[in-house]
């Protein structure tokens, strides 16, 4: 049997066709009866309008708008005051405007959307540094310029330098960020604030990027070390501007080095011993353990205070010895060591 | 699992996408089916699953939680043989199925597999369900001999270490992103059944017939069904307002490409498309489409590519951090919008099965079904055995106007299509 619609052979045991549930009807009927359904191609349906044209309709109806209230302004200040002079100031919004609304939607297919809006950016820096020009130079639109510039810096490095690595693009903005700090501050008159804000940023990619620069083997001991070297500077730093170097070498130092020597030991017996994660982390707990109490020790010599230990860094390294000694006991146990993989997919 | 002492192992690459998009109206099931000459008795074939099993110790398993990635631990309990429903791919009672992640069913004269894609793909299921038919046959008295090269293993060999292996990360390139995301494709809107049913229309036609066709475009079988398919997506569209590009998916078995004996999954997909905005198609048009995007997506390093950027992203240390409940959300959305959001259906073709010749009598024909998804309501499995290329459309709508209009013009195309409903 077949399916006079659908042109098909159906299975015995089908009375309707599964396709379109036309009954099935006998095999010399079908020839006929499909060339009545053939020619019903479907017409393709009309084009829609293009976009070109519609962009183009945008462009005249923005630039007359924009044209006739340039007219009108230039007749009204020419009339009034037979020259021009306070209408300088709203024809020049009206060219930005002209600028930001018809260059981006005209250019669209050519330049990419990040060069648009850093062109209308740059239009309005420009603007703005015309406006302070025709007031006097105040310099203020120098902190506007140099912000736009380095948020356009922001936004386009990622878009447009696909070559680049992100982790070099981070880097390149962390720099611009700095400088950008440094040009803020010397514009209010150098008051050494970017510095802080600056090391902050060093400090900061010493722990975040650094890793991903360094050979993979070693890079865990060697980002530990430089970040140890970039606290201790950053610590330098902020007690010299603040007048206080002498509590350098008394607090701030022995601080820094109470957290970071058991954490580059950690790294460094963990590699040499081999350990799974689990007895890297237990290395880890047994030095945030000892830099607890050592930071305490330090504190309170340099408050010189009667006791050499309080109860926070006492429960605090308590605490830490007991995860300790659990993660030792698991890289130890094979049991709780697969279980614990398992769960963790490790 | 015995092989390397294992007690679990991770999911594969794409299956850990798997049981995140899971729903029981909608399970990633995949379905090989095959007759046999002779009436399936259940109480032989669990015998012969039993030690099958053995053999293949990667699907003794269930699925579990971690706390970062759900993973696959080895299943004590016995598997289980069902009764065949009227409706292939339907979701997995785990409890009922002593938590396999894969459902035997068998009914009169065939055997199926239906299998969950986080545990293997068509190709690992098809390999399992010629073993498995064997080993049954050999229990009703038959002689046959294991052969390897054509798909039916050795049940007491000792499993390979390669077989667990997930290839994916033996051949993804490190320095791949993931592939950006491609503007929505058309998805056919109908009546939707009642949850979980999926219902089928097969047609079966002559494979040799079909090759002949395909030629005379120039293409492959698969090719040429992928064509009609676009074509057939592209017709019923075009009764509807606000056009989309029509995509077609067609998983690839990276096993033809890349040494591997991973019984994992091992599979990517390319994506076949026509965009009915620029204008209408003929089918040569279709065809000629369709076949550089094969030819273009076979290619070894895009077969890479394609598949890279999807391992990077699990190695994301970010994403490994993520615990598995927030992970499933994301995972989802990612799957709707990168995944079945931008595909109008998929078409698997299993390609030419062939048995040794002592065992080919007593099978007749093999058909191959994929479960439609949420978005997708159709999906379509081909498979070609002794000649008999069956297609399988399963749907969880009502009307039929994909099948129809695929089947059609394969009729007008003077190929002689056989019709039934129902697997």
């Amino acid at each position: 049997m077949y399916c006079v619609r659908c042109g098909v052979e159906l299975a015995e045991k089908e009375g309707f066709c599964p396709l379109c549930g036309t009954k099935a009807y006998d095999p010399d009927e079908v020839a006929k009866l499909l060339s009545e359904c053939e020619g019903k191609e479907r017409q393709p349906a009309p084009e829609r309008a293009t976009v070109r044209y519609i962009k183009n309709r945008y462009v005249a109806i923005v630039r007359f708008c924009i044209f006739m209230s340039m007219l009108i302004l230039v007749i009204v200040n020419l009339s009034v005051n037979g020259g021009l002079n306070w209408s300088l100031y709203p024809l020049s919004v009206l060219a930005l405007l002209w600028f930001c609304m018809i260059f981006p939607v005209k250019y669209s297919h050519r330049f990419h959307p990040v060069i648009l809006v850093s062109a209308c950016v740059g239009a309005a820096s420009l603007f703005l540094i015309a406006i302070d020009l025709l007031t006097g130079f105040g310099r203020w639109s120098l902190i506007a310029l140099y912000s736009a510039a380095y948020a356009c810096l922001a936004v386009s490095l990622p878009l447009l330098a696909k070559k680049l690595n992100a982790k070099h693009i981070i880097t390149i903005l962390a720099a611009c960020a700095g400088l950008y700090l440094f040009a803020l501050d010397f514009e209010v008159g150098f008051k050494g604030w970017s510095l802080y804000a600056a090391c902050g940023i060093v400090l900061l990619w010493c722990f975040a990027m650094l890793p991903l620069y360094l050979n993979k083997s070693y890079s865990a001991l060697i980002s530990f070390i430089v970040d140890t070297l970039a606290i201790a500077l950053f610590l330098y730093l902020v007690l010299m501007v603040n007048g206080a170097e002498d509590k350098f070498f008394s607090l701030a130092l022995p601080i820094a080095l109470s957290a970071c020597l058991p954490a580059i030991l950690t790294c460094g017996v963990s590699k040499a011993a081999r350990f799974s994660v689990y007895g890297i982390l237990s290395l880890s707990s047994l030095s945030a353990a000892i830099a607890s109490l050592l930071i305490n020790l330090f504190i309170n010599l340099n408050l010189k205070a009667q006791a050499f230990l309080n109860q926070w860094s006492i429960i605090t390294a308590s605490c830490c010895l007991f995860v300790a000694a659990f993660l030792f006991a698991t890289e130890k146990s094979k049991k709780i060591k697969e279980y614990l993989n398992k769960k963790l997919n490790i | 699992m015995d092989k390397a002492n294992r007690t679990w192992m991770r999911l594969d690459n794409m299956a850990n996408l798997f049981p995140a998009i899971e729903r029981f109206s909608a399970a990633p099931i995949y379905r090989v089916q095959a007759e046999l000459d002779r009436k399936v008795e259940s109480q032989i074939l669990k015998e012969a699953l039993d030690m099958c099993l053995k053999r293949f110790p990667y699907f003794k398993v269930r699925l579990k939680k971690g706390l970062f990635w759900a993973y696959l631990e080895s299943n004590r309990k016995p598997a289980v043989v069902w009764p065949d429903g009227p409706y292939p791919c339907a979701g997995m009672d785990y409890r009922a199925n002593n938590h396999y992640l894969f459902r035997l069913r068998c009914r009169e004269n065939a055997v199926a597999l239906e299998a969950l894609h986080a545990l293997t793909d068509g190709g690992g299921s098809m390999v399992f369900l010629k073993t498995l038919v064997a080993q049954y046959l050999r229990l009703c008295g038959e002689k046959i001999e294991p052969d390897k090269g054509l798909g039916v293993w050795d049940i007491d060999e000792e499993p390979d270490e390669e077989e667990f292996a997930d290839s994916f990360l033996k051949y993804y390139n490190k320095d791949i992103k993931s592939l950006g995301i491609k503007s929505p494709a058309y998805h056919f809107r109908g009546t939707r059944h009642r949850q979980d049913v999926a219902s089928v229309i097969c047609g079966q036609m002559s494979g040799r017939q079909v090759a002949e066709t395909a030629r005379n475009y120039g293409l492959s079988v698969t090719e040429y069904l992928v064509a009609v398919y676009v074509r057939a997506l592209l017709n019923v569209q075009g009764r509807t307002k606000n056009r989309r590009p029509v995509r077609v998916s067609v998983p690839v078995n990276l096993r033809n490409f890349f040494p591997s004996k991973s019984m994992r999954n091992f599979t990517n997909f390319i994506l076949c498309e026509a965009d009915p905005r620029l204008g209408s198609y003929r089918f040569e048009d279709i065809a000629a489409q369709v076949h550089h995007t094969m030819r273009r997506g076979l290619i070894k390093n895009n077969l890479i590519k394609s598949f890279s950027g999807n391992v990077n992203s699990e190695k994301n240390f970010l994403v490994r951090a993520l615990p598995l409940g927030l992970k499933t959300v994301i995972l989802s959305l990612i799957y709707h919008f990168k995944g079945e959001n931008q595909y109008s259906g998929s078409l698997s073709n299993l390609g030419v099965v062939k048995l040794p010749p002592d065992m080919e009598r007593f099978v007749e024909s093999f058909s191959c079904y994929l479960a439609p998804n949420t978005v997708n309501p159709t999906n379509c499995g081909a498979v070609c055995y002794k000649d008999k290329l069956v297609v399988s459309f399963t749907r969880t709508v009502r009307e039929s106007h994909i099948e129809r209009e695929f089947f059609s013009f394969l009729v007008k195309q003077g190929v002689k299509v056989k019709v039934k409903s129902g697997s």
